[in-house]
């Protein structure tokens, strides 16, 4: 599991690979809250590589989305699919948040 | 049911793997689709996960067990037991799935993963122990 981020103009994207589970979720919401606590304002967190996300993984991403809203701030995600989708669609998580196709027009999107 | 396998650890999350595997390897010799294996693996994660952090709240953590099976050739069965403090999982009402974000608790998804993806669970209190059986079809592809 690992989170590898970069910057394209103001939007921070964070790529997860790997699985968000009850043993590994814990790290990602290392990184991700270091990144908001260097003031970032936009997040896409691309889930291409997530191979598994179960409720703990979920409750990672609502933490930080609800940092992000308190601070004015956006967060989305890009590449949804398979078993990730899934568990977004049954969440409710799915209509919550601004899911894109790719980090291409998500960043067409965003960083305007 | 027949057993295929059998596993009882102290409920920690240590134990959480090796659980899991062992789920994990009978679903893997009775289902083709990688999508419902890992239906399979959250099912087993979400609930023992649940008796992992509230079962034996306040004392030192008991066993948990978890057997898996096949029923009727339909059906790959998971029974959890634990000797904790009576909690039928089941009863816990939904969680409100159209709240916006700022209102969305951030518990209560797992329970209602266990739900969605099994058909007909079945919860109950037994000579001191919590049995809690999570039928998940073999062949569907999750009802959406």
């Amino acid at each position: 599991m690992k989170v590898e981020t970069k910057k394209e103009n103001e939007v921070t994207v964070a790529t997860v690979i790997g699985r968000m589970d009850a043993l590994t979720t814990s790290e990602v919401e290392r990184t991700l809250m270091s990144l908001l606590d260097q003031g970032e304002m936009k997040l896409l967190i691309d889930l291409d590589g997530l191979d598994y996300i179960s409720s703990a993984g979920l409750r990672t991403l609502l933490a930080t989305a609800k940092r992000m809203k308190q601070r004015s701030g956006i967060m989305a995600f890009a590449n949804l699919k398979g078993h990730a989708k899934e568990v977004f669609e049954i969440s409710g998580f799915y209509s919550l948040f601004t899911v894109y196709d790719s980090v291409e027009s998500a960043l067409e999107q965003l960083g305007r | 049911m027949k057993a295929l396998s059998d596993v009882t650890t102290r409920a920690t999350l240590d134990n959480l793997g090796v659980l899991i595997d062992s789920v994990r390897s009978v679903a893997k010799e009775c289902i083709a689709s990688p999508r419902r294996l890992l239906d399979v693996e959250l099912v087993a994660e979400e609930a023992l996960v649940n008796v992992i952090s509230h079962a034996y709240q306040g004392g030192p953590a008991g066993e948990v067990r978890i057997r898996c099976g096949i029923r009727d050739r339909r059906w790959l069965v998971i029974e959890i037991v634990d000797s904790g403090v009576p909690f039928d999982v089941l009863s816990v009402p939904p969680p409100d799935l159209d709240a916006p974000v700022m209102e969305r608790p951030t518990g209560g998804l797992g329970i209602h993963f266990m739900k969605r993806l099994t058909d007909g669970a079945v919860y109950r209190r037994e000579g001191g122990r919590n049995i809690l059986e999570l039928p998940v079809r073999l062949d569907a592809p999750t009802d959406m």
